[in-house]
């Protein structure tokens, strides 16, 4: 897999000529290209706003969500709403994720039981978190507590579909074997089920997470006082376009940063050939 | 714990089918005692419920009429007093061979260090020393296909079932795994009961083999291996009662006609 992996150009001809160093330099820039493309576009943006051919205060150029960005951070405000909604999600997305990976097994291994609770899932699911944003404040009142409810809404779908599945899909040799050996449910649960089921389980918690991370600024847009999704909203009341930017460039980014700490932990967990 | 030599005693089973008389009978009165201790082959064309049979021991499965007994203790499910070498081994790929191997002997509770002391005892019998702490799909076939006898004999059972447990296998490897199979044995002084389609291995490894004839599953003919132990390899190329016996299994099986069987 790695070997295979690496760039035809670096295996052969490591000691060569200056000029056959620099067409190697060349090629290394050129297999990093699909990088330059989110530069090339901001680029173009900031070229287009200062050109006057797009409205700045509507589409504020790069370089003034940057000092945007800056303004906030060094107020710290950025960090105070960055924290409370990382937060937020930390609670609701661990309370979805045990909710839903118990449930998700455990209906995946108990048909009958599935029969009784799936409708409930299924008429539940198509109903949008943002749906759910009024009751939620009926409920629980403004702060926290409508955000951690609306975050394990949210995020409990994927996780618990996911963790379904996998165990509906459980080769039925292996609970054979385990039935043969005389195997207790404890031991069934630790060493057949979870084992087997955790790739997929853990795909059910990355999407989650990103599910959990949208949800959380829906809730705050509307029920808090605080968050990235509260600091959006007031940017807007205020009609500072970039600082509204700026949260969202924050939003995407820690987006971003979460999904690819799944996938590392996915990475690091999974061992054996399904790694791969 | 249950104890004594197997007896099925007129067992059928009939699987109802997807369509009105579409039912299928995979067993039809099947009777079969198997002594304490003996190695016993069961072989016939695929439909004629060898595994059915297998599975009807193990307790996976249980009979529409008739009864499978263990002493005088009807089998009403899976123990741990009947272990199974599975198709396709069915190791676990996320357990280490140390640990799949002490699968069983967690399910039976055993303290850890009596688990550590029998998986090392397992593990030199299989051969698998220094590969403790590999995974099922870092080993070879020929492996793969040890640590599933480990870990079928590691819960010290008393009749250790087996599912074709060569068939994936190069034949030389086979060879030399049979020949295993046949020296733990010797020494086990358990039942060992084999599903296979091959008839040199049944030949070469059984007191006796049970031949079944499908449509619907029955047993055809019983057949005594009296070949000495303990048997050498030699036999499957030399000895003129091994080649004899296969070519009276041969014939069996492809339903030429033959000399009239107590049955």
């Amino acid at each position: 897999m790695s070997t295979s992996d690496l760039p035809a150009s670096s295996v052969p001809g490591v000691v060569t000529s200056a000029g056959k160093l620099s067409t190697l330099a060349a090629a290394a820039v050129w297999r990093g290209h699909h990088l330059a493309v989110v530069p090339a576009l901001l680029l173009l943006w900031e070229a287009a706003v200062r050109w006057g051919f797009v409205n700045a205060n509507l589409f504020p150029p790069p370089s003034a969500i940057l000092e945007a960005l800056h303004d906030l951070a060094s107020a710290g405000m950025l960090w105070s709403d960055l924290a409370a909604s990382v937060t937020r999600v930390g609670v609701g997305f661990s309370v979805a994720a045990v909710i839903a990976v118990s449930l998700g097994l455990a209906l995946g291994r108990l048909p009958a039981l599935a029969r009784y609770l799936l409708p409930i899932v299924e008429l539940v699911r198509p109903i949008s978190v943002i749906a759910w944003i009024p009751i939620a404040i009926l409920w629980f009142g403004l702060g926290d507590r409508p955000a951690w409810f609306l975050i394990a809404l949210g995020a409990f779908f994927p996780v618990f579909t996911n963790a379904y599945d996998a165990a509906r899909a459980l080769p039925d040799t292996y609970v054979r074997v385990a039935r043969c050996f005389g195997a207790s449910s404890g031991l069934f649960i630790r060493q057949v089920l979870i084992p087997a089921t955790l790739p997929q389980v853990l795909t059910g918690l990355r999407i989650g997470l990103g599910t959990g991370w949208t949800c959380v600024i829906a809730a705050e847009l509307i029920s808090s006082t605080s968050g990235l999704g509260y600091l959006i909203q007031m940017a807007r009341t205020t009609i500072e376009t970039e600082k509204v930017l700026a949260g969202m460039a924050v939003i995407g980014l820690v987006g971003f940063a979460m999904n690819r700490l799944m996938v590392a932990l996915e990475r690091a967990i999974v061992r054996g050939p399904r790694s791969r | 714990m249950t104890a004594g030599p197997l007896s099925i005693d007129d067992v059928s089973k009939t699987y109802a089918g997807a369509r009105p008389n579409g039912a299928v009978r995979a067993l039809s009165r099947v009777s079969l005692d198997i002594g304490e201790g003996e190695f016993l082959s069961i072989i016939g064309p695929s439909g004629c419920g060898k595994t059915t049979l297998l599975n009807m021991i193990a307790g996976f499965v249980t009979p529409s009429t008739g009864v499978v007994r263990r002493g005088a203790v009807a089998i009403a499910g899976p123990g741990p007093d009947r272990t199974m070498m599975f198709q396709d081994y069915a190791l676990f790929p996320w357990l280490t061979v140390a640990d799949n191997i002490a699968f069983g002997l967690r399910a039976k509770g055993l303290s850890r260090r009596e688990r550590e002391t029998a998986v090392a005892r397992f593990v030199d019998l299989a051969r698998l020393k220094g590969f403790e702490d590999r995974l099922p799909h870092e080993l070879s076939g020929g492996m793969r296909q040890r640590v599933s006898v480990a870990r079928a004999l590691a819960p010290d059972p008393d009749i250790v079932l087996m599912d074709e447990p060569f068939a994936a296998l190069d034949s030389l490897t086979r060879d030399a795994l049979q020949e295993e199979l046949l020296a733990i044995w010797e020494r086990s002084g358990k039942t060992f009961v084999l599903v296979t389609h091959n008839i040199e291995e049944a030949l070469f490894l059984s007191d006796r083999v049970v031949v079944m004839a499908p449509r619907p599953g029955r047993i055809q003919t019983i057949v005594e291996i009296p070949l000495p132990r303990p048997r050498s390899p030699d036999l499957r190329t030399r000895d003129p009662v091994f080649m004899a016996l296969k070519q009276r299994l041969f014939d069996l099986l492809h339903d030429a006609p033959q000399p009239s069987e107590g049955r």
